[in-house]
């Protein structure tokens, strides 16, 4: 309490009477966070979700800001600038930002510019009259507006950076492209020290992400917030004697028991994985609730923002009993009063589920509680051992993707549109980033030809064509041509589109399905979005027309949405459970082995029943894979031969694996084979003269490293 | 890094995939170590594929035991890859009673056997 009140002390009178007039005292988060940012120190700050995270940042920025203004020093520019990856900002805005603003009476004083993608021309055009204290954005408009001069005169003053969500941001392109971005506002500030707020989910090494967010060899204080409410986990367990029946491999069966659980709860999240999934599952149980029918609802990033927007909304505010998503709702809004999460795929990874299962128990004084739903006994196994990491909160690493190249072009090109720079301060600026850390001057030297001309290959035609910059003797780099940062900055991003196709209903657009998807149709096909049957009947270029076809049986669309790979964690629980039971298995009986499992992982009799029989019959028909044995199983049909290669290193780790593995066999017997991968191996489907022996499957792997890539994608 | 929008004009998916095809081709012919290039290997080997991982395994996998085994049924470890298979190649069936009517059999399959083995055991230990 003393802490509490020492703390209270420290800010602005003002600050402080809205401050505890609308909350009984600080979060641990706060607690935490609020010191560093009063003296200006970069911190990054992990939480469980709902522990007034997004608050706990702004709080130190808002006593500067106050006590500025009452010295009359609050300069008319951006002093923080907030990151966010998603672009729905407007409920965060308006709970952290606005409300505060609000609260002290401030709101002709303190200015907010909310800069999206779809922020409209006028509201630009009036930030760069007159700019805003705060900047709300994601990291691809932040690029943009550093790119251009009207605005980066707007951003010399920031002092203040929070970067939300940020363990979404440290593995992809998106993450390296603003970590350039943020070296970029502190080469702005000068000497000045830019201070830095990452905001995360409870994430692993914190030192990493700590150094993702400030940089090579700058301070940064780590703080854990503790877990205010306690996660429960459990494994689903059906009420059935025969709870994974050989005529229930694709779950069906489940649906009666899923819609029994949302009948029992105020409201339900379902994780799915993949749209379609989602797609699936949220008709099913609409089958299943009539009387809820009006309660349930879908939510994918494929379906129209403003439908995702509604569902967003009536969930904060108690009106859904039930929303199916395939990922979608893992980051981002408060999601109110939802006291249950339902993952009826496995979620692949420890991190993933511990964010999920923080989705519930929002609300005051709630536990949050995640329930893993196994559609078949194959799915059990992850199922189990993921549930017992949650427990342990063995988190998943986080990895920092290596210097992708195309963020450093567009980095380059961004930076001398502004005004030419010399190619060593812009090479010192990007590897102080630290995806760059490692980037050498070999290969930024290349980056910097290819931008002058597109490479030694084609830079003599082109030269005047491509050319994005020049670089003169001196080594100035500056812009070839005005009209490159033009084209920079429609171009400008990382994400790559799919090809999306508009789906409209008369007038209304419902959402959007993949290019591809909509081709392999024909008019008249029946087909899901948003959890309604629709039926096609014209397409144009970029819409695809449809009328509603409720009741009638659907082609569910299958969706090429990217799997995601088992996380390394995860797999090698799996292959300890594996050769742990195994080796019971052999030496003792099942109900020894069922007593066991129930002990050491905290499932029910019945899963554990399951599994033991599972295992049993593997064991009868073949062997038991584990983690030092090497395991291929031939099955022939009336056409082909399948050879089951057992390697539990996760659907990426299989698919270069089988890529190598095919390539060679069609080297020593000719002819194609059919490939698929899962998680814990592939399978190459042959003709049957192509079979090889084990020798031959041997030296296939034998003495391969990936690195021959061209000849791998020469092959395929 | 191959642009796809020009101010006031998106090119065409398929006319970006040609491009970037052919630039692929160009270079992989006269400059193999075009940053381009790189960046391309770069994200099918970190991005796409597992790269690491698999080369982890096929280090490790020398020293493994190895077995092939020829099985008179698909094992109950292996038939969820066969039932992605049966999925992503079923033309005739839908894919989900497909799936549902193959893992009866094969599962009635391994039950026979599984009893099989369990009889012959008895019969030994008799």
């Amino acid at each position: 309490m003393k802490k509490q009140q020492a703390l209270a002390a420290r800010l602005h009178p003002r600050l402080r009477n809205w401050f505890f007039a609308n909350f009984p005292g600080f979060t641990h988060a706060q607690e935490l966070c609020l010191p560093s940012v009063l003296k200006r120190e970069s911190i990054l700050l992990t939480s469980p979700t709902g522990s007034g995270k997004t608050l706990a940042g702004f709080l130190g920025v808002f006593d500067a800001l106050v006590r500025e203004l009452e010295a009359g020093a609050l300069k008319p520019a951006v002093r923080c600038v907030y990151v966010s990856p998603l672009r729905a900002l407007a409920y965060d805005i308006e709970k952290n930002l606005k409300a505060p603003i609000a609260g002290m009476g401030l709101e002709e004083e303190l200015r907010i510019h909310l800069r999206t993608g779809d922020t409209t021309v006028s509201e630009r055009t009036k930030f760069r009259n007159k700019p805003s204290h705060f900047l709300v954005t994601t990291p691809e408009s932040l690029a943009i507006l550093l790119a251009q001069q009207n605005y980066v005169q707007h951003l010399a003053h920031t002092e203040f950076v929070i970067v939300d969500e940020l363990h979404s941001f440290a593995g992809n392109k998106r993450g390296a492209d603003l970590s350039i971005s943020l070296e970029r506002l502190q080469m702005l500030r000068g000497k000045n020290n830019l201070c830095r707020i990452g905001l995360s989910a409870t994430a692993a090494p914190l030192d990493l992400l700590a150094q993702f967010l400030v940089g090579k060899n700058r301070p940064c204080r780590t703080a854990e917030a503790r877990i205010e409410k306690e996660q429960i986990v459990d494994v689903f367990s059906p009420i059935r004697r025969d709870p994974y029946p050989p005529s229930g491999y694709t779950g069906a069966r489940l649906y009666a028991e899923l819609a029994q659980l949302i009948r029992s709860r105020q409201s339900v999240i379902v994780f799915s994985n993949v749209r379609s999934a989602a797609e699936q599952i949220g008709l099913r149980l609409r089958e299943q609730l009539p009387e809820l029918v009006d309660a349930i609802e879908i939510h994918h990033a494929s379906l129209d923002r403003s439908v995702r927007l509604d569902v967003e909304d009536r969930l904060k505010n108690g009106e859904l009993r039930a929303v199916v998503c395939s990922t979608s709702l893992e980051l981002g809004i408060d999601v109110g009063a939802v006291d249950l999460v339902v993952m009826v795929a496995t979620p692949k990874g420890v991190s993933r589920a511990i964010q999920r299962i923080g989705r519930s128990g929002h609300s005051l004084n709630k536990n949050s509680h995640g329930i893993l739903v196994a559609t078949n006994v194959n799915d059990l196994v992850e199922a189990t051992v993921t549930a017992k990491l949650v427990r342990e909160r063995a988190l998943d690493p986080i990895e920092i993707l290596d210097k992708p190249f195309d963020v450093v072009a567009q980095h380059i090109v961004g930076t001398v549109a502004l005004a030419p720079a010399s190619a060593d301060s812009i090479y010192q600026l990007i590897t102080r980033a630290r995806p760059f850390h490692d980037l050498t001057r070999e290969e930024f030297d290349r980056l910097l030809n290819y931008l002058e001309g597109g490479g030694e290959a084609l830079a003599q035609q082109y030269r005047g064509v491509f050319g994005k910059i020049s670089v003169s003797e001196d080594g100035m780099v500056s812009l070839a041509h005005p009209r490159v940062a033009r084209e920079f900055l429609v171009n400008i991003g990382t994400i790559v589109s799919e090809g999306f196709v508009d789906v409209m209903l008369k007038r209304r657009r419902l959402g959007s399905v993949e290019e591809g998807f909509i081709k392999g149709l024909q008019i008249g096909d029946l087909f899901v979005l948003g959890g309604r049957v629709v039926r096609l009947i014209d397409t144009g270029v970029q819409e695809a027309f449809v009328e509603r076809a409720d009741g009638q049986l659907p082609t569910i669309p299958r969706w090429n949405a990217a799997k995601m790979p088992l996380t390394s964690g995860v797999a090698r629980a799996v292959r300890q459970l594996r050769a742990d039971l195994a080796h019971q298995l052999r030496q003792e009986s099942d109900a020894f082995c069922v007593d066991w499992l129930v002990e050491q992982y905290q499932i029910s009799l019945a899963n554990a029943q399951a599994m033991v029989e599972q295992f049993r019959a593997q064991l009868a028909v073949s062997d038991v894979p584990t983690g030092d044995s090497m395991l291929i199983e031939l099955y022939r049909d009336d056409d082909f031969s399948h050879y089951f290669f057992h390697a539990l290193i996760g659907r990426s780790a299989n698919d270069a694996l089988s890529r190598i593995v095919a390539w060679r066999m069609k080297n020593r017997s000719g002819g194609n084979a059919l490939v698929t991968i899962d998680d814990s191996g592939f399978l190459l489907t042959l003709r049957q003269f192509q079979e090889l022996t084990l020798e031959d499957w041997r030296s296939a792997k034998r003495r391969t490293r990936i690195c021959a890539w061209p000849c791998v994608g020469q092959s395929w | 890094m191959v642009p796809r929008n020009y101010p006031g004009q998106q090119r065409a998916r398929k006319q970006m995939h040609w491009s970037t095809e052919t630039i692929f081709r160009v270079l992989e012919a006269h400059e193999p170590d075009h940053p381009l290039l790189e960046e391309a290997y770069r994200q099918a080997t970190q991005i796409f594929l597992d790269a690491e991982e698999a080369n982890v395994f096929l280090d490790r996998v020398q020293h493994f035991d190895w077995q092939l085994r020829e099985l008179p049924v698909v094992s109950p470890f292996s038939f969820p890859i066969y039932a992605s298979k049966i999925k992503e190649t079923m033309m005739l069936e839908d894919p989900t009673v497909a799936v549902e009517r193959i893992y009866r059999e094969l599962y009635a399959r391994v039950r026979q056997i599984a009893t099989a083995n369990d009889n012959r055991t008895t019969a030994t230990v008799r």
